[in-house]
């Protein structure tokens, strides 16, 4: 549990927190002497690069996408270091969401595998001469609701539908996960938090930030690397294991620790400049709702690499990085339809306010079904449910209150 | 060419709802925008030009026709302005074109594969309002909406591109969107 008045006081913790004037050039939340800057920039570079197929002429360190991928560059779907932008409606999936696909064990000894036909993530585009493996499209259904003072709320519930299928049907114990590429601001601080080691993706499926990029890679971009140096093929998918490689790796090694640099380096949008006083009742309401029981407003950080030697330090994350159980109504399902418990990583929510100002439509949770902090806040149940009911029995003032407040964050 | 094996499955991933039936997936009707004047240009005939290698070398485009670009190595471009966006440019094709403008106003620059736009106006990178893109298809690929309003004469930057040549438009953006 979070300390009694943990987020009301935390107004002056700003730890690698930036000013973001120009959203294409997201700051590093240190100084960095030119050596660092330069494979920083480097890093950059690898980020935003548009990859091109093996073999295309010229492209040197560029070549290897795919031949099955989802986005062509890292900066596709984390449009400079930021939140994927969602589904505003019914039709086709955004770029950003892609749909990963789980097996998992019988046994508590075994690991869990990607879909025996069409691997870890459906792949719904394809070089030339390929055919993407399939086409996601969403249908939502609203669902209305009233608050104990009688406002209403709107909520809208996702059915994610997958057609032609290149291989046939996926397996039935096949968990469809849709995931929206999350903001990377403040990852290389997350990872500097002391606790277990896995706490990046939104079920804390990776264990750093560099096992998070080569899986990306390897899963939505067709992109070799020496952690990974195998694409997402499938033995039923023998064309894909047979076409013509862009390097081995694809992603040389000083490519990939820039863009891994890049990534640990990303400072944290800093929140707009409010009075400590005016942001301590709304922290206390944060606290008193339960909300701080999981998105944690302090969390320590073991001093490394850029932040040097500083001796103990604490961030502003808004997270505990662990897992939680947030009900039915928001976990996956199998390819049979059938609900599968899942848990979740509590999101962090520090940047939301840069978030708000950056994106026309905002969307959050891990499918991007809600779209604004209210919505995600009803969507929360399970573990949450006490801190949901609390929220909903605030007045109408404050609960304007505290969605205001973490949206100033 | 992989053995054409499609399976239309339909998977209804959350319960309780009705059937919907499957169809075949137009790659070009995920646009959140009404974009049925650029997805007209794509279908027309085009302007074949080769953009410029600088600025006394860019053809002049307008607004409202479909061009065919052949752009030119990336090395041996000289930008008006450093392009917005740092990417590896290994092997990239790029280029420069004028761009004249009857009204002032929002406009949407439209392409055909993916690669990096820039609209320069008054010797500043103009402020992009919002961009969209749909992965397989190509007529367009990618739309940049730019704030035109404060000249009528830009200079239109062309960048990382994987191809030589790329086909464009420049359309008027609609005053509200739906």
């Amino acid at each position: 549990m979070a300390a009694q008045g943990e987020s009301s006081r935390n107004a002056g913790n700003n730890l690698g927190q930036r000013v973001f004037s120009d959203a294409r050039n997201p700051p590093a939340y240190a100084e960095v002497d030119t050596v660092e800057q330069a494979r920083i920039d480097l890093g950059h570079a690898v980020f935003n690069t548009q990859w091109v197929p093996a073999r295309t002429t010229n492209a040197a360190r560029r070549d290897g996408l795919g031949p099955l991928f989802n986005a062509s560059a890292c900066d596709a779907c984390h449009n400079e270091g930021a939140h994927g932008r969602g589904p505003s409606g019914d039709g086709a999936a955004p770029n950003a969401l892609v749909i990963q696909l789980e097996v998992r064990p019988r046994g508590s000894d075994q690991k869990s595998s990607g879909d025996p036909l069409y691997g870890h993530t459906l792949n719904t585009a394809a070089i030339d001469g390929f055919n993407p493996e399939g086409v996601v499209t969403i249908h939502y259904r609203e669902l209305d609701g009233r608050y104990p003072d009688g406002a209403t709320w709107h909520l809208r519930a996702p059915r994610y539908v997958l057609t032609e299928l290149q291989r046939g049907p996926l397996a039935a114990r096949t968990i469809i996960q849709p995931r929206l590429a999350p903001a990377l601001f403040g990852v290389g601080l997350l990872e500097a938090v002391p606790g277990p080691a896995a706490r990046f993706g939104w079920q804390s499926e990776s264990t750093s930030v560099r096992d998070q990029t080569t899986k990306a890679f390897a899963r939505d971009m067709g992109l070799t690397t020496s952690d990974r140096p195998a694409d997402d093929c499938t033995a039923a998918e023998p064309e894909c294991l047979a076409a013509p490689n862009g390097g081995t790796p694809e992603v040389s090694a000083e490519l990939l620790d820039a863009v891994v640099e890049f990534q640990r380096t990303l400072a944290v949008p800093q929140p707009p400049a409010v009075p400590a006083a005016a942001r301590r009742a709304p922290g206390r309401l944060f606290d008193a709702v339960g909300c701080s029981a999981c998105h944690r407003a302090v969390m320590p950080v073991v001093p490394s690499g850029v932040l040097g030697a500083k001796g103990a330090q604490t961030i502003a994350p808004y997270t505990d990085l662990s897992l939680h159980d947030l009900g039915l109504r928001l976990a996956d399902r199998d390819a049979a339809g059938r609900v599968v418990p899942s848990r979740w990583r509590t999101a962090p929510l520090w940047g939301m306010a840069y978030r708000l100002e950056l994106e026309q439509e905002p969307t959050f949770l891990h499918d991007g079904r809600a779209r604004s902090i209210e919505e995600a806040i009803l969507w929360h149940d399970g573990e949450a449910a006490t801190a949901r009911q609390r929220f909903v029995h605030l007045t109408p003032e404050r609960r304007a209150q505290l969605l205001n407040w973490i949206g100033m964050l | 060419m992989q053995p054409k094996l499609v399976f239309a499955l339909l998977l209804t991933v959350l319960a309780g709802g009705a059937a919907i039936p499957a169809f075949a997936a137009d790659p070009c009707s995920g646009f959140k925008w009404d974009v049925s004047k650029e997805h007209a240009l794509f279908s027309g005939p085009s302007v074949a030009l080769s953009a410029g290698k600088d600025l006394a070398s860019a053809p002049t485009i307008g607004a409202d026709r479909l061009y065919q670009l052949e752009l030119l190595p990336q090395t041996d471009v000289s930008f008006a302005l450093a392009p917005g966006k740092k990417m590896l440019t290994d092997g990239a094709f790029a280029g420069l074109a004028a761009l004249e403008l009857d009204t002032p106003g929002n406009y949407r620059v439209s392409v055909d594969v993916p690669f990096w736009i820039d609209v320069i106006a008054n010797g500043k990178l103009a402020a992009t309002r919002d961009f969209q893109g749909q992965q397989s298809c190509d007529a367009p690929h990618k739309i940049v909406e730019f704030d035109l309003t404060g000249a009528k004469q830009f200079v239109l930057q062309m960048s990382g591109s994987a191809k030589a040549s790329v086909r464009l438009t420049v359309t008027q953006a609609p005053l509200a969107r739906p």
